[in-house]
């Protein structure tokens, strides 16, 4: 059972690890965008 | 079409990350291995208990491919109803396309449940059949809202109709069919005492919850990411009048 325990909580590692970076990314995109707007 | 607002956003708090999307992924991942270790195999299966450890990403799964739908026709009311603003018929796609990304992953976790239990990848079962058809209907939304072009309200009042209409056969499909034509799936197993064992509940109430949040966070990663690109759509616009 590890082998597929550990796939599964490595995919789903995988996909938090993005959302994450997804995350930051809109935000700093947000800050941008609003930045721009204020010029 | 009205200006999209962007709120603001203190430069220190631009690298932070909420506390309950830690949670979700803490939640997750304590799914991932409860479902292997906490949770034990399932008796009476065709080709072995372990494939029914599935059934914790895939229940939850289902119910959030319905809650699209509801999400959906909440925003399609209120922009209907109340404000015919592009936010809120953004909202209401958003909530059709995660639906639709659920219902994918509910049909593809099913199947290999099925296979597991029942001996087949695919019975025809009602169930199955009516997430075809929910799927069907996503698609239809998603393909018809992509092919209206030019005017947004009335793109929007479209999609709106198209998802409150829409949610009555999805409702009969999804709560009806399976309990009055007789299913392969059981129907009372998670809302009757001592259906489901206390190791099973262990895992499915957890999964339950990292589930509602991985949604709540993507509808509104989705939402954000769609707020960014209109604005920025809108400055380029205005800078080139």
């Amino acid at each position: 059972m590890a082998p597929v325990m550990l796939v599964t909580l490595i995919t789903w590692l995988g996909i938090f690890g993005y959302l994450i970076v997804i995350d930051r990314s809109i935000k700093r995109m947000e800050r941008d965008t609003r930045e721009n707007d204020d010029l | 079409m009205s200006v999209v607002e962007m709120k603001e956003i203190p430069r220190e708090k631009v690298d932070k990350i909420a506390l309950w999307k830690w949670a979700c992924g803490l939640i997750m991942a304590y799914v991932c291995y409860g479902a292997f270790f906490i949770a034990n195999a399932a008796q009476n299966f065709t080709r072995g208990g372990d494939d029914a450890r599935i059934v914790f990403f895939h229940v939850p799964a289902a119910i959030l491919a319905y809650v699209g739908y509801v999400v959906a026709t909440v925003y399609s009311l209120q922009f209907l109803l109340k404000s015919p603003t592009p936010e809120t018929d953004a909202k209401a796609a958003i909530g059709m396309e995660l639906g639709f990304l659920f219902c994918i992953v509910a049909t593809l976790t099913g199947s290999v449940f099925a296979g597991a239990v029942w001996g087949s990848y695919w019975n025809w079962d009602p169930r199955e059949t009516s997430i075809v058809v929910m799927l069907l209907l996503y698609a239809s939304y998603l393909i018809l809202r992509g092919a209206a072009t030019g005017d947004f309200q009335k793109r929007g009042k479209l999609s709106a109709v198209y998802a409150l209409v829409s949610i009555v056969p999805a409702t009969f499909l999804i709560w009806i069919v399976p309990r009055i034509m007789g299913s392969l799936h059981p129907t009372d197993t998670l809302w009757k005492k001592d259906k489901t064992t206390a190791d099973y509940k262990m895992v499915l109430y957890p999964s339950f919850l990292a589930f509602g949040m991985l949604f709540t966070w993507l509808f509104q990663l989705r939402f954000r990411a769609w707020k960014v690109g209109t604005r920025r759509i809108q400055r380029r616009l205005r800078s080139n009048k």
